[in-house]
């Protein structure tokens, strides 16, 4: 057995780990707000990372600098989807999401085919062709890069959930839709911010996304799967578990990859899955519980 | 009843018109269309068994739509089956042995229940998309494996395709609303509306979800063999694909989720229309125009056409009748699900 | 030997521990109260013994079988029904429909006359929702949704019924109505465990009484004998 394929899966699982725990936490911390299953994640992420290789391409800008553009944009771009869809729907919150949101998918998915056709791109940076060597084999630096920028993100997460006031509402309102707006919090509005933060996360995931692997609007079913998957192991609803989840799904990928075939190893991905839910039907972690209607 | 019988003539009025449409409408490329469009009729009602009857809303039943198309040209391939009427027999073969498959898979996924059912059944159709691409030796991955190919020639063509699809389409409704009918369909509705509540009065609700998750993905394995057969080939892209998930439960709820009429005017309505702006607008823009459609239905109207058509009609009616009609039994009271 | 008989059961959520031993007895043909002070486990108790809550230790026992530990399914049908206090139907089928659903399938007690539409036409005009028949069950009022699910849950002729708070939430004349029911329906051989705050209720209905004061049975008794004993003053009043 080559310890040094080891090695690699799990340093590459980790680092992409951390972008995939990215993408995962704006989607859990949606259903914990809103209780809907945001089906629509996977072409945010893929529209971010479209907006990240326009900059880079038309106005040569670092994509790493471009998030300071394409995060805020992008929460614009999910509060208004709040505001026109989700919000309308009142009964079956959860089913109902599920197909409103994937027609929001269609449609982000059909605009992107028509601006970048569906060939394949790859954003571009410096760090994407510089590697630094670990265990046999050469590791991109764009892959530190991007996991050192989710930290930071995720960072400024945490802060804004357990350190300021906005963030007690927010976690308030995960606890208990009725009871928060009993206490006058506005959960319309907190609805809107929270999907525009998930957009915004999902931008800066699709950086990522796009820097580690090519992609064109139809990659959005594969993601939204994945991550998926990702934050139900965690427990839907729960950020921690998802960023747990997240690193623990990509080093098992990773690894797989490396020591065994690339080809299955997104198939053990799924398996655990189902394993896990044999054994614990709510995931690996304490899910919130959506309420009955 | 009165209106059970205007429905019971409207369906035989459909049929006959179904029956000889490809006899008065000889365009091959219209003909196609409406074999998909029973194809989907057929699946959609299959499907409605399991997400419209229990509520376990199913992403993941295009799986078994792939794994018939797998099974009916594989099982070709090794019996030696030539192309021909004798090949139809197969459909049910294939079904049946993807129904099989999906004991298993169903009975972990009906461990969960609501959104995680859902996200589970999700991820079931990239398991069966990834097995497809590597199983090779079953498969021959991306590449595909050709079905066998009948000997009819030009416009005939099409003929024995449509009549076997509608015949399926038939049988899936028949059987639908047999359930709906039946002490089984009772309490299928019943898990739908409390399922814990159904268990302390009884029922075998595992048994019962598992038995309607097999049976749509039986009938739904079935359309995939027809599909193989029909465009002579089957490979991973096509045989699972997550539009055709969305579709089931898209035409379902457009329709009128939990209706026997209601898949089958949603699948009526959304397929032809799908097929349209496919040819009609470029790639993307087919994308959009579907999916605002789908938005505008699902917005507007989210029982579905169906129900909220069948009580307008009703609360017309009843107004004439009796001018001040209590307002307690109209509209809120008839859900979907009351009937058909 | 009793219909029921309940032994040291025990049941625990995380640290608080929700039942510290209980031991009563349900006796064939009676109507017996269990009361005692809002948390004092009563909820807990029903849903240990119609298996919707397994206790981690101590005996139930239905028709001196053992049940405890079963599923809910098992128990019902073996003729153990019970109601929940905020009613649970089935709010999208017809008042019919919710009257065929119990089903105790397998059994000797099913007999075919329970799937019939006039069965279901009989209990609905027992409980006086006769008119109703047609209208999905989601639009009746709270109170007529009790009524409703004591039609379902009676439907299947079972001999023991568990009810939660059948006069909780309903005006006066329908704690009447209710009250007639049950007697009427003790009358012909049901026996019934009945948890109820209403004192007036539970005093006129019960022959035998049952007082759970934090998990544990603190007095046990006729509707006399509860009524003067101290423990369960002290218990109603705060210790």
């Amino acid at each position: 057995m080559n310890v040094g394929l080891w090695e690699t899966g799990i340093v590459t699982g980790i680092l992409t780990g951390g972008v995939y725990a990215l993408m995962a936490s704006g989607l859990t911390l949606v259903f914990g707000v809103l209780e809907i299953i945001n089906v629509a994640q996977g072409s945010l992420i893929i529209a971010g990372a479209y907006l990240s290789y326009v900059l880079q391409r038309y106005l040569h800008m670092n994509i790493f600098i471009g998030l300071i553009l394409t995060m805020p944009f992008m929460f614009c771009v999910g509060y208004i989807i709040d505001r026109v869809f989700i919000r309308r729907m009142k009964v079956d919150r959860v089913m109902m999401s599920i197909l409103v949101t994937f027609g929001v998918a269609l449609v982000i998915e059909g605009l992107l085919t028509m601006i970048f056709s569906s060939g394949y791109v790859h954003l571009q940076s410096g760090a994407i062709n510089a590697s630094f060597p670990f265990g046999g084999m050469r590791v991109p630096y764009i892959y530190l890069y991007c996991f050192l920028m989710s930290l930071v993100i995720l960072a400024a997460l945490y802060v804004l959930l357990y350190r300021t006031a906005f963030g007690r509402a927010l976690r308030a309102t995960v606890q208990n839709r009725n009871a928060a707006q009993l206490i006058g919090i506005d959960v319309n509005r907190m609805s809107s911010i929270t999907y525009g933060i998930g957009a915004a996360l999902a931008a800066a995931g699709g950086m990522g996304y796009g820097a580690i692997s090519s992609f064109n609007g139809n990659s959005q079913y594969d993601l939204i799967s994945r991550v998926l998957v990702i934050i139900v192991l965690g427990g839907m609803g729960n950020v921690g578990g998802a960023l747990i989840a997240a690193l623990g799904m990509l080093v098992v990928e990773d690894v797989v990859a490396a020591v065994w075939s690339p080809s299955w190893s997104t198939l053990v991905f799924f398996i655990i899955l189902a394993a896990t839910l044999v054994i614990r039907p709510q995931g690996l972690f304490r899910a919130k519980e959506a309420r009955q209607q | 009843m009165k209106r059970k019988r205007v429905q019971a003539a409207m369906m035989v009025a459909a049929v006959i018109v179904a029956a000889v449409f490809p006899l008065v409408v000889s365009n091959a490329a219209i003909d196609s269309v409406a074999i998909f469009t029973l194809m989907y009729v057929a699946m959609a009602s299959a499907w409605n068994i399991l997400g419209g009857f229990t509520g376990y809303v199913s992403l993941g039943h295009a799986s078994f739509f792939g794994v018939g198309a797998y099974a009916f040209t594989i099982l070709c391939h090794v019996w030696h089956v030539p192309g021909g009427w004798i090949t139809f027999a197969m459909l049910p073969v294939a079904g049946v042995v993807a129904a099989l498959i999906a004991i298993p898979f169903g009975w972990v996924a009906l461990r969960t229940r609501k959104h995680t059912f859902v996200v589970i059944t999700i991820a079931y159709l990239f398991i069966f998309q990834l097995l497809a691409y590597n199983l090779t030796g079953l498969t021959n991955g991306s590449a595909g494996l050709g079905s066998p190919i009948p000997s009819w020639t030009g416009s005939f063509f099409n003929i024995p395709f449509f009549y076997v699809a509608l015949a399926l389409a038939l049988i899936v409704i028949a059987v639908a609303a047999w359930i709906r009918s039946s002490r089984l369909g009772l309490h299928l509705l019943a898990i739908r509306d409390d399922e814990d509540r159904a268990l302390g009065l009884g029922i075998k609700t595992g048994r019962l979800k598992l038995s309607a998750f097999v049976i749509a993905a039986l009938f739904i394995a079935m359309a995939g063999a027809l599909y193989a057969y029909y465009i002579t080939y089957v490979y991973p892209p096509f045989a699972m694909n997550p539009l055709d998930d969305l579709a089931m439960a898209l035409m379902s709820f457009t329709g009128g989720v939990g209706t026997i009429a209601g898949p089958i005017i949603g699948a009526l309505l959304v397929e032809p229309s799908q097929q349209y702006f496919t040819v009609a607008f470029q790639s993307g823009l087919n994308l959009v125009t579907y999916g605002g459609l789908f938005l505008v239905v699902i917005l507007l109207i989210p029982r579905g056409l169906w129900p909220t058509l069948r009580d307008f009609v009703a609360s017309r009616q009843s107004r004439q009748r009796v001018p001040q009609a209590p307002a307690a039994e109209t509209s809120v009271l008839s859900s979907e699900g009351g009937g058909q | 030997m009793p219909l029921l008989h309940v032994e040291r059961i025990a049941k625990s959520f995380g640290g608080i521990q929700a039942l510290r031993g209980c031991t009563f007895d349900v006796d064939q043909g009676s109507v017996t109260g269990l009361i005692g002070p809002n948390g004092s486990g009563k909820t807990t108790m029903f849903n240990v013994i119609t298996g919707y809550t397994h206790p981690e230790s101590g005996l139930v026992k239905y028709h001196d079988a053992t049940i405890q530990g079963q599923s809910p399914r098992t128990i019902f049908e073996r003729g153990l029904g019970r109601t929940f206090q905020a009613p649970r139907i089935f709010g999208r089928l017809s008042l019919v429909e919710n009257l065929k659903v119990p089903t105790r399938q397998g059994t000797s007690h099913e007999p075919s006359r329970h799937r019939s539409t006039e069965w279901a036409e009989e209990w609905l005009a027992f409980v006086g929702l006769a008119q109703h028949r047609q209208t999905m069950a989601g639009a009746l009022s709270y109170g007529q949704r009790k009524l409703l699910e004591f039609a379902i849950v009676l439907a299947a002729e079972p001999d023991l019924v568990l009810l939660d708070e059948p006069a909780g939430g309903v005006n006066p004349s329908m704690i009447e109505t209710m009250a007639h029911l049950i007697t009427e329906t003790n009358g012909r051989g049901v026996t019934f465990l009945v948890v109820e705050h209403n004192m007036g209720f539970v005093m006129s209905l019960c022959h035998h009484v049952v007082v759970m004061h934090q998990g544990q049975v603190i007095a046990d008794g006729s509707p006399d004998a509860i009524q003067s004993n101290p423990a369960v003053l002290d218990a109603y009043l705060g210790d």
